[in-house]
């Protein structure tokens, strides 16, 4: 069943009115469907007889005499030399003069056909492989497409998974007394199935010399802060830790940060500099 | 085997002939197709030298090129009707004139060229013709109107729009559903 679409392509291509840049497409379609090649050969004869219906003029009674006249002129040039040819005996010399010439001039005829000929197949490929080409880079579009919108499906899925799981918080500083740790956003993601969480943090500045930040989980079962790892943060005051506590939690009712001289300790022995509880 | 099939083999043999440069078969096929190659002309041009000259061309064309023709391009009189058409329009653009088919009345034409009957009998004789035919004198006036201007006018799609003052869509549609009224009668032809 041919569409609409088909039928008034179809239409246009037989009247000679469909546009150049949607022939190459039509014909393609048109040796994929007989059906629609039934059509265009009806629809050519319906040109047909429009074209001899619309006008019934007959051409002036002189034209075919000068048609005639004008081919025989095309003709003439050669038959005379034919004749020519014919009736006088040349030399070998002769002969080979008259050859030379003609044998070139039928070797580039043949040279020019041929290469006219290939030059056409070329193109034909070309056509086919540049649509090919076209067609096959949809496709590696569309598919792109596709896996960017399910990997922002993935991301989304995780995200509300990790979110279900687990545990928010957002730390500040401890209080407005607690120095320069005045970060813009301190976020910890806990997931309590998995045992690991990550902090993620911007503008914090660099601990001292000498000193580390270290992050702790409150448990109310533990009895006590359950250290998280020490970290750093990068030049540009950002940090992206994925952490897992030194032990198992139960409840992350609380997430702090404190700054230690040295190194890790069991407890906290510096100051805290932020904390917040879970959402 | 039906008439038009042997028509259709008959100007097959026509064009081998001229192919091998048979004048004889020059003035045969000027006999056969003359009427519709300036019945063309004089319908994108008037008549008049511009459309003689076309005829000329045409004829000469057709004995340099008889030999390129081959039936993926229709049968001889759809090869010879579109090279008459595209000539004519290219004599058209030259002159850088209107079409007589823009005319507002096509009975306008010149009544110095002389009429001939029922052309279409001479070169297409058959009963799909006749049912063609029988469409053609029914069909709506804006579809023929459309159709006539699409083939002979030079005019692009929008350009036909524009000068009928309908949106493309509807000229589209129109030339659609008239070719395919048209050809409603062979479809049922086929089926029966």
């Amino acid at each position: 069943m041919l569409t609409e679409h088909q039928e008034e392509q179809a239409s246009l291509y037989a009247l000679d009115l469909l546009p150049e840049s949607e022939v190459a497409a039509f014909q393609r379609d048109l040796l994929a469907k007989p059906e629609l090649q039934q059509l265009v050969e009806d629809l050519r004869l319906c040109r047909e007889v429009v074209v001899l219906e619309s006008t019934t003029l007959r051409p002036p009674d002189h034209l075919k005499s000068s048609i005639l006249q004008a081919i025989h002129e095309s003709k003439a040039p050669l038959s005379k030399k034919t004749a020519q040819a014919t009736t006088s005996k040349p030399s070998s010399l002769t002969l080979l003069r008259l050859a030379v010439p003609w044998s070139l001039a039928a070797c580039l005829t043949l040279l020019a056909v041929w290469l006219q000929h290939e030059g056409q197949t070329r193109q034909i490929v070309l056509n086919r492989l540049n649509a090919e080409n076209l067609a096959q880079r949809k496709t590696i579009t569309e598919l792109r497409e596709k896996t960017e919108t399910l990997n922002a499906n993935i991301a989304q899925l995780e995200s509300r998974n990790l979110v279900q799981a687990g545990t928010i918080a957002q730390l500040r500083a401890t209080s407005p007394q607690a120095g320069p740790w005045t970060p813009s956003t301190v976020s910890v993601l806990w997931d309590k199935t998995r045992q690991e969480g990550l902090l993620v943090l911007s503008q914090m500045p660099a601990a001292e010399p000498g000193k580390i930040y270290q992050l702790w989980v409150i448990d109310p079962e533990a009895g006590g802060p359950i250290s998280a790892g020490t970290f750093e943060v990068q030049a540009d005051g950002s940090a992206r830790i994925l952490f897992r506590p030194s032990q198992r939690i139960r409840q992350a009712a609380q997430f702090a940060v404190s700054l230690e001289e040295g190194g890790a300790k069991e407890q906290p022995q510096g100051p805290v500099i932020l904390a917040g509880a879970g959402l | 085997m039906t008439d038009s099939t042997l028509i259709t083999e008959a100007d097959c043999a026509l064009l081998e002939r001229l192919a091998r440069q048979d004048s004889s078969a020059m003035s045969e096929a000027y006999d056969r197709f003359s009427g519709v190659v300036y019945s063309i002309a004089c319908r994108v041009l008037r008549p008049g030298a511009e459309a003689e000259d076309v005829v000329q061309e045409v004829f000469i064309k057709l004995w340099n090129r008889a030999a390129a023709y081959n039936r993926s391009l229709g049968t001889p009189l759809t090869w010879i009707i579109t090279m008459s058409r595209n000539q004519a329009i290219d004599k058209l653009r030259s002159l850088q004139r209107r079409s007589a088919v823009l005319l507002e009345h096509p009975e306008d034409l010149p009544e110095s060229a002389e009429k001939e009957e029922t052309q279409t009998h001479a070169v297409l004789d058959d009963e799909k013709a006749a049912l063609i035919r029988q469409a053609l004198h029914v069909l709506p006036r804006d579809q023929k109107h459309a159709i006539e201007l699409a083939f002979f006018s030079g005019l692009t799609q929008m350009e036909i729009a524009e000068h009928l003052k309908e949106p493309l869509g509807t000229v589209k549609a129109r030339i659609r559903r008239g070719m395919l009224r048209l050809r409603q009668p062979l479809a049922e032809l086929r089926e029966a």
